[in-house]
């Protein structure tokens, strides 16, 4: 069963307590994201998942290039995730992938990815295990060729090749890309902290040097305007925004009467998402676009809210 | 992730009765292994940008460890073996790749190991790796056609000394020469069970070849072993 946490406004991970207090004799696993490159209190989900024997994955889709304490995320837990969706860090066009230190759960992991099958022979190669012949599964036959043994139920989630290659590539270019996403955001924090009496500005955890994925906003109750206030100017001039993806999981009618528990109240979680809006940081923003960027952001803080006049 | 590697045949050891023991060196260190686990070994030359050539697996008889330097143990009962001992020689390279296999002891309840011939060196890592503070108690039945085929039986008796909760037992089918404390014949359930504190709390690993194989699981299970408590190291 799902436990929810609340989360911190400001670096919108979960909050430490909570998890403290969301952790039952039932719990197997904590599983959560490094939200927009910030990376969660590791200390606090290390210090649980030693004491109560958990498994630990970590989301690792919006931090490739982050760092907890000087360290990697992603290379913390069991296993973790990552995205190379276009809009992440690095891309093949889609896909992403799992990492894992663990051969066994990186065979379980494969196997997933691979149909559920039991063979782990990589492709082109046979007779891996020694054995392909000579084994005996559930009411199969003995003998049943390995190849075609399913001991779960699983997916083809395998990236082509050409993705491969893509992939391959990006590497290549991973550390300017997180540079250029943290100059980013560096320039965005500069312009925008005059008007944190209004905004509530990205801020990273301690210990946490993120890899930013974008630059999250949250207006203040009493700033004087709405998130659709601020979103439909940046739009109208052709800045995108996005919501903090799915805001509150609860709300969407596909998580309606799901069997789950709540730790506390999820009161930021609401405010996000009712209030919380983010812009781009990705490293194709140079320096005229992020001009133009601040200074909508300076027309709309100083009172402007008619679309047009610079694009 | 397995690796493939390439590898100098460092040593080869000739124990009499075609069987052989190889040390290999790879060109740099092996990933990390568990005890139990084997490796493929391939004598045809491997070009990486091409399909794996044929090969056979063989237990990785050096402790996990050591990562330089990979030993396995093999007798000759097949074409592809016979072309080991005729094509082999020192100083030659050829491909390895590892780690695989399930057939690791992780029994937290007294284990007892049947090993046969060479089967021995799916055991001998896991031997070499036992801590003797946190050891469980072990219990190995050792047999050989005879007691010059016992190949590792210095490196056990090492292990027994440095480990007290190891019992060594052997077996030997031609008894000539062997010392009072082998027992002539073949590795049996009937000899071994005495030997145990809780003969049905424990875990069994048979390692060998395949009639003994089916022979000691047959005794096991007519002797109310749980089938879940028998591990078999079987290969084709």
């Amino acid at each position: 069963m799902p436990v929810f946490v609340d989360v911190n406004l400001g670096d919108y991970t979960a909050i430490a307590d909570r998890l403290r207090e969301a952790v039952g004799p039932k719990t197997r696993a904590i599983m959560m994201a490094h939200t927009m490159g910030v990376p969660f209190n590791l200390d606090v989900v290390g210090e649980l998942a030693k004491q109560h024997d958990l498994w630990v994955v970590e989301d690792n889709c919006d931090a490739l290039g982050s760092r907890y304490r000087g360290r990697l995320t992603g290379t913390f837990g069991h296993l973790a995730t990552m995205s190379f969706y276009p809009a992440h860090h690095i891309t093949m066009g889609e896909g992403g992938c799992v990492v894992t230190s663990d051969e066994r759960l990186a065979r379980i992991a494969r196997s997933y990815r691979d149909w559920g099958r039991d063979c782990y022979c990589a492709g082109g190669e046979s007779n891996t295990c020694g054995t392909r012949f000579s084994q005996q599964f559930g009411t199969l036959p003995p003998g049943y060729d390995h190849k075609y043994v399913y001991s779960h139920v699983g997916y083809n989630l395998k990236v082509t090749d050409m993705q491969a290659a893509i992939g391959c590539a990006q590497l290549a270019k991973v550390d300017g890309f997180i540079a250029a996403r943290r100059a980013n955001y560096d320039r965005l924090m500069t312009a925008l902290a005059p008007y944190e009496d209004r905004l509530v500005l990205p801020r990273p955890t301690a210990q946490a040097e993120p890899s930013w994925f974008g630059f999250v906003i949250t207006v203040r109750p009493d700033a004087g305007f709405t998130r659709a206030d601020i979103v439909r100017f940046l739009e109208a001039n052709r800045v995108e925004t996005r919501s903090l993806f799915a805001g509150n999981l609860l709300r969407h009618p596909a998580f309606q009467g799901i069997p789950h528990r709540i730790v506390g109240d999820l009161t930021n979680t609401d405010v996000v998402m009712n209030h919380a809006f983010f812009v781009g940081v990705y490293p194709g923003l140079d320096a005229p676009r992020l001009d133009r960027m601040i200074s909508l952001f300076h027309r709309f803080m100083s009172g402007e809210r008619a679309a047009g006049g610079l694009a | 992730m397995a690796q493939k590697l390439k590898c100098v045949v460092e040593q080869i050891v000739d124990h009499g009765e075609r069987v052989y023991t190889l040390a290999l060196r790879p060109e740099r260190p092996v990933p990390r292994f568990r005890a139990g686990q084997f490796l493929h070994l391939a004598l045809d030359p491997y070009d990486p940008t091409a399909f794996w050539p044929e090969s056979r697996v063989f237990s990785i008889a050096s402790p996990p460890a050591q990562r330089d330097l990979v030993r396995i143990t093999y007798a000759v009962y097949g074409r592809f073996t016979a072309r080991m001992e005729k094509e082999l020689v020192e100083g030659q390279e050829i491909w390895i790749k590892l780690p695989y296999g399930d057939f690791v002891i992780e029994s937290r309840s007294d284990v007892v190991l049947f090993a046969g011939g060479t089967g021995i060196s799916a055991f001998t890592a896991f031997l070499e790796d036992l801590a003797p503070e946190t050891a469980p108690h072990v219990t190995l039945a050792y047999g050989a056609r005879s007691s010059r085929l016992l190949i590792y039986q210095d490196a056990v008796e090492r292990c027994a000394r440095r480990v007290p909760s190891l019992d060594i037992a052997y077996f030997v089918e031609d008894a000539t020469g062997a010392s009072p404390a082998m027992q002539a014949g073949r590795v049996s359930v009937d000899a071994i069970l005495p030997r145990l504190r809780r003969p049905l709390e424990a875990s069994y690993y048979i390692s060998g070849p395949p009639p003994m194989l089916k022979g000691i699981g047959q005794d096991l299970r007519a002797r109310n072993i749980s089938p879940e408590a028998i591990h078999i190291d079987a290969w084709e």
